[in-house]
């Protein structure tokens, strides 16, 4: 099964684009001067009201999103999504789970709608106009591989661009118990069928599942071999650092205990 | 193919007290005695889940939702089905696609309620497999052993019907040979203070497409079903029922109120049609997402009014269950599946007279037809909707 890739948006630690994260991918210690530090994102496709309310992982999703719409060159309701994070909102369920305690148990309306795993497709396709198919995924340290898995599938069997786009904040509150995530990360590519784009960024081709362990892509920078190990939807760095490198070969995901998910690059 | 199904609801635990719910018109609802939570409405709650214990090596999956879905798994024969297909294809060739909304937030509300003098939470929530929203994935694979590909749909309302579009691409494409697909949520004051911010809980029991209707009862439900490609399907004992269509659409309107026509409804309702090619006529029966609220309600039952002629049987069921949110994808699939296989089409609960805003035919009783083709619509927060076509294997479209 094989897919065309034709953009990619990226957010994190140190890079608020895809040419800024291939910059840091050939030379890592713009992030020593850059000390790591994020931008909040501010998606100009969301209008300004709705943004304002907008959570950090809608806006981080968004944000990437758009980058890679806009470098494809197609409509938004032309392109189906899958959405992919595995932690959801961390600070919107602290603060729910926090009002909860009070007596009066007085929730924001905003905010308990904007507390589904699914609010940034809510606001993607809101703010674009798009009325195709959107899904919204977890499978916790898997969620970057089954989010390729699903996307890449359905741009095969639909015949249809489809955008993916993994997004996880840092850990929130509490949670920073839970979870060991301390930057947050975002990044979207956009797949097309295979053979549809004029100049395609990369092909991608799903092989063979039955190679054991993926072995761990290896990093030029700890804090990137960090937010790869630490941040669920950053298990597509690895994948992207071989695209920034357009080297050809094999990009590798673990969906489960028992499979991994394989993704031939071609250039 | 449909090789099993069953569900555990506030109507019923396993389809036979279901089944004999539906029969006698007996509501599962009952006036709010959920714990933590004084809101005067109606809720569809499961009291079994109450009595579930956590053996001691299963201690760290702890939560109501999990609890649930152990439950739900326990039912019918869910598991020896399951066991068969292991059996055949091998645990990393059987697919586990998850729907929820809530995944375990009933599990950090109480961990909240626990946190120490320094914000700390204590030893015992420190649940890193429960406290994400692919909790219902994860507690599924570790209850049943099961290691093929696994993921949990979280799109709100819709996401338990999404799950069956998944699973037919994954069988499809043959990167699986059977899936277990589910849709598991619980009650929880995230849910009940929640909706109820939005002014849309009823203090009744909830009346769909009643004129007097005044908001949704939440509920609380698990539901499954085992799915395999037909080619594989000879030498299984299954259902003879198989998924013919399925739509997906977005409503790009509004992230907690529906398109005032029903634009993105009708998108996933046509999709399905032209998947299982039926034209609306060769529908006979419609499970509606009918929540009870003013906007669904009245948008969703004119809409289908619009598309399907008055032969078209209609309900909702939510008058038994309440909504139960995620769950409520598989939960109504399965009772359209349950009406296609007994031919008793459940009417809508709790109606006294069709708003006479909504142009759709339905009645309270339940009605018996010889069905061939049923659709079950869900939408949810976010705009999100999918709608999902199930039919008698042996008739040609």
């Amino acid at each position: 099964m094989t897919v065309d890739l034709v953009s990619i948006g990226a957010w994190g630690p140190a890079f608020n684009n895809w040419p800024e994260l291939q910059a840091l991918f050939a030379n890592p210690a713009i992030g020593d001067d850059l000390q790591w530090a994020t931008q909040v994102p501010k998606p100009e496709i969301i209008p300004a009201n709705e943004r304002r309310r907008a959570p950090l992982p809608v806006r981080a999703a968004v944000e990437v999103s758009w980058q890679a719409l806009q470098q494809s060159g197609l409509a938004s309701s032309d392109v189906a999504c899958v959405f992919g994070s595995g932690l959801g909102d961390t600070e919107i369920t602290d603060y729910m789970c926090r009002v909860l305690t009070t007596a009066e148990k007085q929730l924001s309306p905003t905010k308990f709608h904007n507390s589904v795993h699914n609010a940034a497709a809510g606001y993607w396709t809101i703010s674009t106009g798009c009325m195709k198919s959107a899904n919204s995924i977890a499978a916790y340290q898997n969620t970057a591989g089954l989010s390729l898995l699903e996307a890449i599938i359905q741009c095969q069997q639909h015949q249809e661009p489809v955008l993916i786009t993994l997004f996880d904040t840092a850990a929130h509150d509490a949670y920073r118990q839970i979870f060991a995530c301390e930057h947050s990360f975002a990044a979207a590519l956009l797949v097309v069928p295979a053979g549809s784009a004029a100049s395609p960024v990369a092909r991608l081709t799903m092989g063979d599942d039955s190679a054991a362990t993926p072995t761990a892509p290896v990093f030029p920078h700890e804090l990137l071999g960090n937010l790869y190990r630490d941040n669920p939807a950053a298990k597509v760095l690895g994948l992207l650092q071989q695209l920034a490198a357009k080297k050809t070969g094999q990009s590798s995901f673990t969906i489960s205990p028992a499979r991994v998910l394989n993704i031939d690059v071609s250039f | 193919m449909i090789v099993d199904y069953d569900a555990t609801c506030a109507a019923g635990a396993g389809m036979d007290e279901i089944r004999a719910a539906l029969a006698d018109q007996r509501s599962g609802l009952r006036a709010n005695d959920f714990p933590g939570c004084d809101l005067p409405t109606w809720i569809g709650r499961v009291a079994a889940i109450d009595e579930y214990v956590f053996t001691p090596v299963l201690a760290q999956w702890q939560s109501r939702n999990n609890a649930l879905i152990a439950l739900g798994l326990q039912q019918g024969s869910l598991q020896q089905s399951l066991a068969k297909l292991v059996e055949r294809f091998g645990s990393a060739r059987i697919g586990v696609v998850m729907g929820s909304s809530t995944s375990s937030i009933d599990r950090s509300e109480e961990a909240y309620r626990h946190l120490d003098g320094l914000g700390q939470l204590p030893p015992q929530f420190l649940q890193e497999q429960v406290l994400n929203p692919h909790a219902p994935g994860l507690f599924v694979a570790e209850l049943l052993g099961l290691d093929g590909p696994n993921m949990t749909v979280n799109t709100a309302c819709s996401s338990s019907a999404k799950v069956f579009a998944t699973a037919a691409r994954w069988l499809r494409t043959d990167i699986v040979d059977a899936v277990l697909v589910g849709g598991a949520d619980t009650l929880c004051q995230s849910v009940l203070y929640g909706f109820h911010s939005l002014q849309l809980v009823s203090e009744s029991p909830c009346r769909p497409f009643d004129g007097a209707r005044d908001g949704i009862n939440l509920g609380e439900a698990a539901g499954f079903a085992l799915l395999v490609r037909g080619d594989d399907a000879q030498g299984i004992e299954h259902t003879g029922i198989h998924l013919s269509g399925y739509g997906e659409s977005s409503d790009a309107h509004h992230m907690s109120h529906p398109h005032p026509e029903g634009e993105g409804a009708r998108l996933a309702i046509e999709q399905a049609l032209e998947q299982a090619g039926l034209a609306p006529a060769q529908i006979d029966y419609i499970n509606l997402h009918g929540t009870a609220s003013r906007a669904n309600d009245h948008i969703e039952g004119n809409l289908v009014g619009t598309m399907f002629p008055a032969s078209t049987l209609v309900s909702s069921t939510k008058g038994w269950t309440g909504h139960t949110l995620g769950a409520a994808g598989i939960l109504e699939s399965i009772f359209a599946l349950e009406a296609l296989s007994s031919g008793v089409v459940p009417g809508t609960l709790n109606l006294a007279k069709v708003d006479p805003e909504i142009a759709i035919k339905m009645t309270a009783a339940n009605q018996t037809a010889d069905l061939t083709h049923v659709m079950s619509n869900s939408f949810g927060f976010g705009g999100n909707n999918a709608c999902l076509i199930f039919s008698r294997i042996g008739v040609q479209a």
